[in-house]
């Protein structure tokens, strides 16, 4: 029989015996939808966070070096009394640490009320170095960034732009003091938790620290990597460097904190991942489900069909042309499941996408490696009900029959 | 044409042997029409399984066309099914999900290119008289139509032998005539036709007739 004839004559019986192909087909869809929703939540997920640390920071390649010791919870601020970090540190760091870049710092306040046009609101303020933009990838939608460190000079966050109704070329009060606007940043959406990263103004660091902190030590150092993936050695050199620095002696604990934003993103995903081990279970059990499903609809199927198997054999079908036939209907439905559970996946994943306003991530290797396994499957389970049907006795059946 | 020698079948039932047919012997001439007669349980249907080599004999010689049946496997066998024998059936046996058509075209499927390029099909449902009714499923069609197009189907690989086991058993008087008159005429054109009956009627229009009992030629 050839391969076309097998093809017309599977399509026909799938096609015509929709309940029997919808139960053998129900529980193989269900299996590589949860498998493609699985795949792309938790690649969804991964982006996500990834998108947003590297909103944040610019570069999830990077090292944060704060103040405080490892005791010390959330960002350290300009406000708090730790001062171990200082831009001494910061220099060192870049010039005697191998694989460092460069290095940026930073002093910064979150409270600091912002005054223009007779308009005000609540923002962070950042006193940075003059690298600062171009290690964040920050993007200048007006104006331009500072050079000078000692200027008072400001670049607006877009959020405080747009709310205070001030551009390039105008001034604003800083906790009372006046800085020039000479530029204001394009948006660069939320960070980690769904913070905005726009409600911000950066002002060279050397005013920050004379004018607004008056204080000399920092609340960051950003450290750029030459080689990303040596990240963990560059880490504990830099921790090395520092406490050498500090006078630290073995067993004394850190007065610092050195931070890899790969380690907080690889934290976070594992969290992620046992909801993901749970929806692989629900996947795998779908399509193991599926396929027993499938080959006791098949075998039942072979029993019922008894008398259409004898009138094709006595119309000249092999054993060979009724187990190729047969077999050819499971792979057939097994095949129409797996379309239709990437069409459903996809389409929940696209619906959930959108909701969520995010981008489209589905893992096609993945998908389309489910969908294979799901003919596998079905292939697997049509096998031995196509044997059975093939086994079957036209003379013993015609005689049943016959009066 | 068909050369039987002292064939016997038995079947093993489930603790006894059941002998079907014992020491038959028959010959069958090209273009003869056959009817097979007996009471129920007389071997009428494991004979014509034999002849249409759906069944083998347990012992004895079958030649069909000048090809001995015994040692054949399952594969040569439905070759020479498909190629020399059609079938008829008292139920019809046509496929519930395919179309009159598709029923006719069934053997074509299983012909492995040795079918003709162009399906006879359909000249074959208008030569039965249901090409109105080639789109419809059987359980579209009328008990008499059903039988037209298991006919078509038993003729769509022009063979030389046409075996009907009770043609006429599920089908009213008239319509049965009238299925009976489209047999005879095939026989007239050369067809070599077996036929099993309990009718009496039918089995008197027959060139020839076989009688058997406790599986044997009485």
């Amino acid at each position: 029989m050839t391969i076309a004839t097998l093809t017309k004559l599977s399509w026909r019986a799938v096609s015509r015996s929709r309940v029997r192909t919808l139960l053998s087909g129900a529980g193989l869809v269900i299996g590589v939808l949860a498998i493609t929703i699985t795949v792309a939540t938790g690649e969804g997920a991964r982006r996500a966070v990834r998108g947003s640390f590297k909103a944040m920071f610019g570069s999830i390649d990077v090292l944060f070096v704060q103040p405080g010791g490892p005791a010390q919870r959330g960002m350290s601020t300009a406000a708090d009394a730790v001062t171990t970090l200082t831009p001494d540190d910061a220099v060192a760091i870049a010039s005697q640490v191998n694989g460092v870049r460069e290095v940026g710092m930073a002093q910064d306040a979150p409270n600091i009320v912002a005054e223009a046009n007779g308009q005000n609101t609540t923002t962070s303020l950042w006193g940075v170095s003059s690298n600062w933009r171009s290690l964040h990838g920050d993007s200048v939608a007006s104006g331009s960034y500072f050079q000078d460190t000692d200027a008072r000079v400001a670049v607006l966050g877009s959020d405080v732009a747009r709310v205070l109704r001030v551009s390039t070329g105008q001034r604003l009060r800083l906790s009372g003091i006046e800085f020039d606007i000479v530029g204001v940043l394009a948006s660069n959406g939320a960070g980690p938790g769904g913070i905005s990263l726009d409600n911000i103004v950066y002002v060279p660091l050397g005013t920050a620290s004379r004018r607004v902190f008056n204080k000399s030590a920092l609340n960051l150092v950003d450290v750029a990597l030459v080689r990303p993936e040596a990240w963990q050695k560059t880490q504990g050199d830099v921790q090395k460097l520092v406490r050498a620095r500090h006078g630290l002696s073995p067993g004394q604990i850190d007065d610092f904190r050195v931070i890899a934003p790969r380690a907080m993103i690889a934290r976070i995903e594992s969290v992620d991942s046992g909801l993901a081990k749970t929806l692989w279970w629900v996947g795998g059990l779908g399509l193991g489900l599926g396929g027993v499903i499938a080959a006791v609809l098949a075998v039942t199927a072979a029993l019922q069909r008894r008398h259409e198997i004898a009138t094709c054999r006595a119309c000249g079908a092999t054993r060979r042309d009724i187990l190729l036939q047969f077999w050819a209907e499971s792979v057939c439905t097994a095949t129409a499941a797996a379309v239709i559970g990437v069409i459903l996946g996809v389409g929940v994943t696209a619906l959930g996408a959108t909701m969520m306003r995010a981008k489209l991530a589905v893992d096609w290797p993945v998908t389309l490696g489910a969908a294979l396994a799901t003919v596998l499957v079905g292939a697997l389970a049509g096998y031995v009900p196509a044997r059975r049907a093939a086994s079957v006795d036209p003379a013993i059946v015609l005689r049943e029959a016959a009066p | 044409m068909i050369e039987l020698q002292h064939v016997s079948k038995t079947y093993s039932g489930r603790s006894v042997l059941v002998k079907a047919l014992a020491d038959v012997s028959l010959s069958i001439a090209t273009g003869e029409l056959v009817a097979i007669v007996g009471a129920s349980g007389s071997g009428k249907s494991t004979l014509l399984q034999i002849l249409g080599c759906l069944d083998t004999p347990s012992a004895g010689r079958y030649v069909l066309n000048g090809t001995a049946v015994e040692g054949l496997d399952d594969a040569e066998l439905s070759r020479l099914r498909n190629k020399h024998v059609g079938f008829v059936f008292q139920s019809f046996n046509l496929l519930p999900r395919a179309t009159a058509l598709e029923n006719v075209e069934l053997p074509l499927l299983y012909a492995n290119g040795a079918s003709p390029g162009v399906s006879p099909a359909p000249l074959l449902l208008e030569r039965v008289g249901v090409a109105h009714r080639a789109r419809h499923y059987p359980a579209e069609l009328s008990g008499g139509e059903q039988q037209r197009v298991a006919i078509a189907r038993a003729l769509v690989m022009k063979p030389s032998l046409l075996l009907a086991d009770e043609p006429t058993g599920n089908l009213d008087a008239a319509t049965g005539a009238q299925v009976l008159r489209l047999i005879h005429d095939l026989n007239d054109d050369g067809l070599t036709v077996v036929l099993v009956t309990h009718d009496p009627a039918v089995a008197a229009k027959a060139d020839r007739r076989i009688t058997l009992a406790d599986g044997r030629i009485a």
